[in-house]
């Protein structure tokens, strides 16, 4: 599998925006420049916010280079999707969810990472957990980290072949492969 | 009111006391009252406050509080007149450039200061002076009087006023215009000076009508005149004259009195008439055109006009000697007034005799110090500015202090030290005045201050000292006065020299404080690591001692003292007489003296102690050494500070200073050259037994104490023949033949004369009988002091030798000498038992240096004829004699080298030059880098290299020697048998066991220690704790307990250095115990400040090659992805954050230090966290990361505060259930469910790329089933982890050993590693710190290819095109401007609504105000609309409540209102607020809340006319150009401009926020900060709303 498919991916919202779907794939599934892309990561300002309680919080980060809309989920208790889960994780995810709802307010510096999703044809996240940053040299960072990350990885061709990583092994390191 | 009394000056001087007249500040008042002479009434004489006796004591002290004048409690006046001093001098300091005047009201006559001269009228006129200071001399009968305020009677006054210009005649004689006139500014002015009179200047002087006596000395001093180039001659007043074209006036003879008033008129405008131009010559060549004054000149002032300040043009001040003027409140006068503080951090030198400070310069007063040189020394103990003064400056009063300080009166002996002083450059003189004053205390009670300072005649130490420390370049030729000042520029006196840094000698005292000082401000900051310094031991927790090494450059100073043996402690000390200070001298050695004093330049200062918890407030701004400290030698006090203090230096780098200033040596010098010929005893030291120490005894007991040493004494004894040293230049006559020393033929003995002399000598002193022990040993009988004949003939074993003798003042010298075999039982070349002797070498405490000169293990001489048989020995075999070492018989150090056939000659040159190196190469292993000092010079480097005495002899020889060597050396540690402890030690078996060097050595265990014996033991020591047991690390722990005392530790013993313990009891496996007779030396020490480092909590777990010890800093960061290529296990930097976890065990702190257990880390936190697996992402790939203790709970931010609601159930509404103020952190909680449960293991069997997936098992070793709640803050702990920040990870790959210990561990928890993820080890984990990874980053980027960020972040690059510093002021052209600069690069990028919002954050950044994040995608509306504008602004006049509406129409609240009253910066035009200045609410009066100050100033900027509405007015009138809260405070005053803004104070709650700003400036930034932020996202347009304009001024 596709390490980007797994990680956090890291991209700036024009790039974010520019997601795209194959209609044959998985729907959980947007691809940049032929990549899988599932989960992002990205930083900016919280430049709109608009809160439903027990239901959503939605919420649009500028990165300064587009705008991101996101949503966290907070409808916990009553959603299907999570009676399936154990009640108590569900508080504490509820809890941990408010929490980080109540901290997202306009002008914030916020990370955010999430899954990924489409609502009425536009890309959003729907939000995993949500980081308030207090330092505004973060938002630098992140800009560099997107370019070095896309540079460096996203923008690199994967052979299918071998796409696959390997653990040391026991005994042998040299079963590691590119 | 009560009249004012009128007050004599015999009143004043009667009582002596300072007092002020300040309180009688009503001239107004008292001007027309008669006044009430009160001379007949003697009740109500002036009550001159009869204070207690006791303050009048204190008062003078130049260190007590300053006390502030006494102010008389009732007007008083005194009436008097103001006139020149009657010869030009004050009677009180004898010189002119004092610039009093005398004061007499018939009473008495006092010397006085007039605060504003600009009248020259005063002098010779009446005068009542309302408002005073008095000031008493203390050391000299007189006093000073302080004339603040004055005014003339009446009458004179009206007589006066009718003239503007103030014209002073000098002598009675009407102005005349005869003779030049100059008319210009005052620009500089010499101090009087008396010169004698030459031929030239009489004839100047006659010429002028003076009536010249030949051989009178003339005083007179220079003015320099700024006139302008113009012909009018005539005092016209008027702008046009441009002042610049220097003109000298010489003001000679009578008219030299003006020197106070003229001194006062500086960048004044005068007129001087009555002038001959002359030609007046200087020394002997020089002539200079200037003008004289003669009989008839005039002084007179002209008004000077106030724009015409062009003189006062501000250089920027750059401190290379510029001449500049500086205003400064007196804060300290030092050195008889040599040295001013000023501010307290501005020093002005007043140096030379002409400059003495004048009288009103007191601590307090504000002064103003014109034409000195500003000058930024190099010095390398602090940073600070000095004010030069040369002959050009002026020092004028602007206000009297009004404190009870002290005048200087400077005394006018002149001094060797005073002309040297003056000779050097102004930097250069500071110091000299610096270590004038640290001589002075340093040596107190020491020398005599005439030592010190020296005499007219001699030169004192301080001189000696300093012409010997200073760089040529720093002096400079003086000229005297009248040329320096005519040709000032020429002589450059303001100009530095460069010379590389000068650094100080400081006091011991002030050193010591210093160290404290910055002990507590280490602390400070490091405070947060020490929360993690606890441990336990035993039940017991403490702190960990922390030990820092400074280097002496990390201070700037230089230490001075004499070396000298605590009577006390028995340390070595470097002392003074502020205080003492133990030292640690690795190479100390029998030639450094005892008593003499060093000069220390380079060395390391090592401070120990447990942390502390350090008060912010304790807080000392760790200066680098304040000179005012110096001066005045105070010593701040610490409530802090470091258990030990002691300066670690090498005898190489000390320099004796006795020579430099002819102090006698205490010592008879040389101790090496003490090594007369004749017989030596080879003694090998086997054990050194600790200072006895009694704690109580006083110090005439302990001198008594004596310290001693066990020795075996060498079966061969070394006789030297002294008659003839061979120098090394030398080329004697056996060197020449190529006397060879090839082996044992006595045939060389024979043919050598002079040995052969020698050994006759041996018998002359045994046949004397005065080798006391050897007589009673059992040797005696058999040894060669019996038996003449056979030491000749039959001694076939004696061995010629050569000894090279070196000392450390370089000389070397070589003897021949002989080493006789002392012993005749010996068989087959072994000795016998019989035939070890021991020796007990006495110490008096006198002598400690000595002691701590041996070493165990060495080889030393020693002097036959000492000896006397122990009593209460018994021998078995072994004989013991004691011998009380004396500087009679010291102990020298040996070694042995062994040659080949070689010449002699090559012999002594190869070797002579062999030391030289190996001497240098000591000298670099000594000073080691990584912060390890040596203790021992021996230390890691043979015992050969560094001795006093080299032994070279045959190879044959050496292979007979080396056979006694190692039997000596195989029996070292047998305990000697010493008193009472006897009977303790004796049954022990002799077994030396040094455990290896820790890791170095291979393999643990293997360690198993004989029960009781003694051995010695090296290595590491890790701990020391109160209880007395250390922990000597040496691959397996060791822990040693002791009975033995504190003070019997050698000085810095703690955890960190590396140590030998001799004669420690074995005790068990792993347990000994240092007995009284264990000695400890130790080999180095290591700095130990961050305890995390050191406790081994970062030992590698997996894999013993994991970790290298590179540092981490250099670690390249990486990225995830790109494991792979670095299978080699390098460590590596990854920024990444945690997404899930992979399995945890959360244990109880545990106590037991010696746990076996791998996983065992000292623990700072109270949890123990033996194990954890987290899953990091860094953006490229997922890994498992696997990390214990301390880098496991910051992972889990553990010591972060999280939300106490979360686990108080039941209280999930956000909204309502806002977080509780009081935040805990994570592991107070865990803590607590950890005492139920001692052991947590946590797994999640879930998705490991999820955190909301993740399927957490919890489970405990105890049985016992978790809490709804523990559980609920079990998995709350987790998944907080798991939305933590970016965290900056050093780790490295697990390698196939690691991993089967990871496969292990897990398989434990019933886990498995995730099969598609890398695993590495956490070794570092640290918080980010964006701004520095960034850089890194964007280097590494920019690198690659620069072109990169234009591409990607386009508005990164547009922002900061976009920063230009231009006011914002101008309004719209700077965002047109930004608007064009920016659509040049990226056309129809960047929004207008963007570049404003960027700008305004700017604006209020660089205007003093907080930096926030702004959002940048914003879109440029479609519309604008002037009506919407209009209606939707808030204006000025508006009442609040209107002004609140609009806001709270657009979601903002009353908040944003106050915050929008922010007018900080910025003007309004005069019509938003006329109507408050004439017409407030049609009253036709002035808004009475407005401040009239305020009000007066606005009417004046915005008269009532039309014609004005468009002016300017601030709106913060304070602070108009700084982002401020002043703004608030100005409304608080009723000073707010606006009429809006004014109404907020009448609003409750807008009153309320607006005292809070006004009080609270962070509040009010952070708040109009967030409110910023709101507005601007007022009515945002993104997405595809709006556009982005092209100019901003319209629409697409």
């Amino acid at each position: 599998m596709d390490p980007m498919q797994t990680s956090h991916v890291k991209l700036l919202a024009f790039d974010f925006l520019s997601l795209t779907q194959t209609p044959t794939s998985d729907p959980n599934l947007f691809f940049r420049k032929n990549r899988p892309v599932s989960r992002v990561e990205t930083l900016g300002i919280v430049v709109s916010r608009d809160l439903i309680p027990d239901k959503f919080l939605r919420f649009v980060i500028d990165d300064g280079t587009g705008c991101i809309p996101c949503i966290i989920w907070l409808n916990h208790f009553n959603s299907p999707y999570f009676a399936r889960k154990n009640p108590s994780d569900v508080r504490v995810m509820a809890d941990i969810a408010n929490n980080q709802a109540m901290q997202i307010q306009l002008g914030v510096l916020a990370r955010v990472r999430g899954k990924v999703t489409v609502f009425r044809g536009v890309l959003q996240i729907t939000v995993l957990d949500a980081v308030v940053e207090r330092d505004p040299n973060m938002e630098i960072l992140h800009w560099l980290d997107c370019v070095k990350l896309a540079r460096q990885c996203y923008n690199v061709k994967l052979k299918p072949a071998v796409a696959t990583k390997s653990v040391v092994g026991e005994g042998s390191s040299s079963s590691v492969m590119r | 009111m009560e009249p004012p009394k009128l007050l004599s000056i015999s009143d004043l001087l009667q009582q002596s006391l300072p007092l002020t007249g300040s309180s009688s500040l009503t001239p107004h008042s008292s001007n027309n009252t008669p006044f009430q002479t009160n001379s007949n009434n003697p009740q109500q004489q002036l009550h001159l406050q009869q204070r207690p006796s006791a303050s009048l004591e204190t008062q003078f002290h130049p260190n007590s509080y300053p006390r502030i004048l006494t102010p008389l409690n009732h007007p008083v006046l005194i009436v008097g007149t103001i006139d020149f001093h009657v010869n030009g001098n004050c009677p009180i300091s004898k010189s002119m450039s004092s610039g009093c005047l005398s004061f007499s009201d018939g009473s008495a006559r006092v010397c006085c200061a007039v605060l504003d001269l600009d009248d020259t009228k005063i002098v010779g006129k009446k005068i009542n002076v309302f408002s005073w200071n008095f000031i008493p001399f203390s050391s000299k009968c007189g006093s000073f009087l302080e004339i603040i305020r004055w005014g003339l009677p009446d009458s004179t006054c009206k007589l006066i006023r009718c003239s503007d210009v103030g014209v002073y005649p000098f002598a009675s004689s009407a102005p005349s215009s005869e003779g030049s006139c100059v008319h210009g500014k005052l620009g500089s002015i010499s101090p009087v000076l008396v010169v004698p009179c030459t031929t030239q200047n009489r004839k100047a002087t006659t010429s002028s009508g003076e009536n010249s006596s030949g051989t009178q000395n003339l005083s007179g001093f220079l003015v320099e005149l700024m006139v302008c180039k113009c012909k009018l001659v005539s005092g016209e007043v008027g702008n046009c004259h441009s002042f610049t074209s220097p003109v000298t006036v010489y003001f000679l003879g009578l008219t030299s009195l003006w020197h106070p008033i003229l001194s006062k008129m500086l960048r004044k405008v005068i007129c001087v008439t009555g002038l001959k131009k002359k030609l007046v010559f200087i020394g002997n060549e020089d002539s200079y055109l200037m003008f004289v004054t003669t009989e008839k000149s005039v002084l007179r002032m002209l008004s000077t006009p106030l724009e015409d300040l062009g003189f006062l043009r501000r250089l920027a001040v750059t401190g290379q000697g510029e001449c500049n003027t500086y205003n400064g409140i007196v804060t300290g006068i030092y050195m008889n007034g040599m040295a001013v503080e000023l501010d307290e951090k501005v020093w002005l030198l007043l140096t030379d005799r002409f400059l003495a400070p004048p009288h009103p310069v007191r601590v307090g007063a504000l002064i103003s110090v014109s034409n000195v040189h500003f000058i930024c020394p190099k010095f390398s103990w602090t940073r600070t500015l000095l004010l030069g003064a040369c002959f050009k400056s002026t020092i004028a009063v602007k206000s009297f202090s009004p404190q009870e300080s002290q005048s200087h009166i400077r005394a006018h002996t002149q001094s060797l030290l005073g002309n040297f002083t003056d000779s050097l450059v102004f930097s250069a003189r500071f110091w000299l005045l610096l270590t004038v004053s640290c001589f002075k205390k340093k040596f107190a009670g020491i020398f005599s201050e005439k030592d010190i300072l020296g005499s007219q005649r001699k030169e004192g130490m301080a001189q000696m000292y300093a012409s010997s420390f200073l760089p040529s370049c720093v002096f400079q030729p003086r000229h005297g006065v009248l040329k320096e000042f005519c040709k000032h520029n020429l002589f450059g006196c303001g100009n530095e020299p460069s010379y590389s840094n000068i650094k100080l000698v400081v006091p011991i005292s002030n050193f010591i404080s210093h160290c404290e000082a910055s002990w507590v401000t280490m602390l400070l900051q490091k405070q947060h690591d020490y929360d993690s310094s606890l441990r336990t031991c035993e039940g017991k927790s403490y702190y960990r001692l922390i030990r820092q090494i400074m280097s002496s450059d990390d201070f700037g100073v230089i230490l001075m003292g004499a070396l000298q043996i605590s009577s006390t402690s028995g340390r070595l000390q470097l002392t003074d007489a502020t205080a003492s200070i133990d030292v640690v001298i690795p190479d100390f050695s029998s030639s450094c003296d005892i008593g003499n004093i060093y000069e220390l330049r380079y060395y390391s200062i090592v401070m120990e102690g447990v942390p502390a918890k350090v008060d912010s407030l304790v807080r000392r701004n760790s200066e680098p050494f304040s000179c005012k400290e110096i001066f005045c030698h105070i010593r701040p006090m610490t409530e802090i500070k470091p258990s030990a203090i002691f300066v670690h230096f090498f005898m190489k780098d000390a320099s004796c200073l006795n020579a430099s200033l002819h102090l006698p040596y205490m010592n008879s010098g040389d101790g090496l050259k003490g090594i007369q010929d004749g017989l030596f005893h080879i003694l090998l030291i086997t054990h050194k037994f600790p200072v006895i120490q009694n704690v109580q005894s006083n110090s005439v007991v302990s001198t008594k104490s004596s310290t001693f040493a066990e020795a075996t004494i060498f079966p061969w004894d070394l006789f030297l023949r002294g008659e003839h040293p061979i120098q090394v230049t030398v080329e004697s006559e056996e060197k020449r033949n190529g006397l060879s020393l090839c082996n044992k033929r006595p045939k060389l003995v024979h043919e050598s004369r002079p040995l052969t002399s020698g050994i006759e000598y041996i018998f002359r002193v045994a046949n004397d009988g005065s080798l006391g022990c050897i007589s009673n040993c059992s040797r005696s009988e058999k040894g060669y002091c019996g038996d003449h004949k056979s030491c000749i003939t039959s001694s076939p074993h004696d061995m010629p030798c050569l000894a090279i003798i070196k000392s450390l003042t370089g000389q070397r010298s070589a003897r021949y000498g002989t080493l006789c075999h002392a012993n005749c039982n010996r068989i087959d070349g072994v000795c016998c038992n019989l035939g070890a002797h021991k020796m007990l070498l006495e110490f008096s405490s006198k002598y400690f240096s000595n002691y701590q000169l041996l070493q165990v293990g060495g080889y030393y001489i020693m002097k036959y004829g000492n000896e006397e048989l122990l009593s209460s020995v018994k021998g078995i075999g072994s004989v013991s004699c004691k011998s009380l070492v004396t500087p009679q018989t010291p102990l020298w150090s040996l070694s042995f080298f062994c040659d080949e056939v070689v010449s002699f000659k090559n012999l002594l040159q190869n070797h002579l030059s062999q030391i030289d190196s190996i001497l240098n190469d000591a000298v670099r292993a000594g000073s080691s880098s990584n912060k390890e000092l040596f203790f021992q010079r021996f230390w890691n480097q043979s015992l050969e290299k560094n001795s006093d005495i080299k032994l070279h002899l045959s190879l044959n020889a050496m292979n007979q020697l080396k056979i006694d060597i190692k039997f000596l050396e195989d029996r070292s540690v047998k305990p000697v048998n010493i008193s009472e402890d006897a009977a303790n030690t004796s049954t022990c078996i002799g077994t030396t066991i040094t455990a290896p060097h820790p890791f170095s050595g291979s393999t643990e265990s293997g360690f198993r220690l004989p029960q009781g014996d003694l051995i010695s033991v090296h290595g590491n020591v890790i701990d020391v704790h109160s209880m007395g047991c250390d922990f000597v690390d040496s691959k397996a722990h060791v822990r040693l307990r002791g009975t033995i005392s504190k003070h019997s530790y050698p000085i810095g013993m703690g955890p960190g250095v590396n140590a030998t313990f001799h004669r420690v009891l074995v005790m068990g496996p792993r347990e000994l115990m240092l007995t009284p007779v264990s000695f400890v030396a130790i080999n180095f020490v290591k700095e130990l400040v961050c305890p995390e480092h050191v406790g081994g909590s970062s030992l590698p777990r997996f894999g013993s090659a994991i970790f290298s010890s590179e540092s981490l800093i250099t670690v390249s960061s990486n990225l995830i992805s790109e494991f792979i290529p670095y299978l080699e296990t390098t460590p590596m930097r990854y920024r990444c954050r945690v997404v899930a976890i992979h399995s945890l065990v959360l244990e109880k702190p545990n106590c037991k230090f010696l746990r076996q257990q791998p996983m065992q880390q000292s623990r700072p936190t109270p949890m123990n966290i033996p194990f954890a697996g987290f899953v990091l992402d860094d953006g490229s790939s997922l890994c498992c990361c696997w990390a214990s203790g301390q880098i496991a709970s910051m992972f889990l931010r553990l010591h972060e505060k999280i939300p106490v609601m979360t686990f108080n159930n039941n209280n999930r509404e956000p909204k309502t259930g806002r977080p509780d103020k009081i935040q805990r952190s994570a592991s107070s909680y865990l803590n607590k469910i950890l005492k139920k449960h001692h052991r947590i293991t946590v797994r999640n069997y879930g998705a490991l790329v999820d955190s909301s997936c993740q399927n957490l098992i919890f489970s405990t070793n105890s049985g016992n089933s978790f809490g709804d709640s523990d559980e609920k803050l079990l998995k709350f702990v987790v998944l907080n982890a798991c939305c933590g920040s970016v965290l900056s990870i050093v780790g490295s790959l697990v390698d196939s050993n690691g991993f089967r210990i990871l496969e292990k561990e897990l398989g434990a928890l019933e886990m498995t590693t995730h099969h598609q993820m890398q695993n590495i080890w956490a070794r570092e984990v640290q918080y980010v710190n964006p701004q520095i990874e960034a850089r890194d980053l964007l280097q590494q980027l920019l690198g690659c290819d620069g072109s990169v960020l234009l591409d990607d972040t386009v508005t990164l690059k547009g922002e900061k095109n976009a920063l230009p510093n231009k006011n914002s002021v101008r309004g719209f052209e700077v965002i047109d401007n930004i608007k064009a600069i920016v659509e040049k690069t990226c056309p129809s990028t960047v929004s207008c609504t963007n570049i404003l919002t960027l700008a305004a954050r700017e604006a209020i950044y660089l205007t003093g105000g907080l930096f926030w994040s702004v959002a940048l995608s914003r879109r440029d509306s479609l519309t604008a609309s002037e009506s919407s504008a209009n209606e939707q602004l808030p204006s000025p006049f508006e009442p609040l409540k209107n002004i609140t509406l609009k806001f709270t129409s657009k979601g903002l609240s009353e908040k944003d209102v106050v915050l929008s009253g922010a007018h900080t910066v910025g003007f309004a035009q005069c019509f938003t607020f006329k109507q408050r200045l004439f017409n407030f609410n049609g009253s036709n009066q002035p808004d009475p809340t407005l401040d009239t100050l305020l009000l007066n100033d606005l009417q004046n900027r915005c008269p009532n006319q039309d014609s004005s509405d468009n002016k300017l007015a601030p709106l913060d009138p304070v602070t108009t150009n700084k982002f401020d809260n002043v703004y608030y405070k100005n409304l608080v005053n009723n000073s707010g401009v606006l009429q809006s803004d004014h109404a907020l104070m009448g609003d409750s709650s807008g009153a309320a926020m607006v005292n809070n700003y006004s009080k609270y400036p962070y509040l009010f930034s952070k708040d109009f900060e967030a409110s910023m932020v709101k507005l601007i996202n007022v009515g945002v347009l993104i997405g595809k709303d709006g556009e982005i304009r092209k100019n901003c001024r319209v629409i697409n």
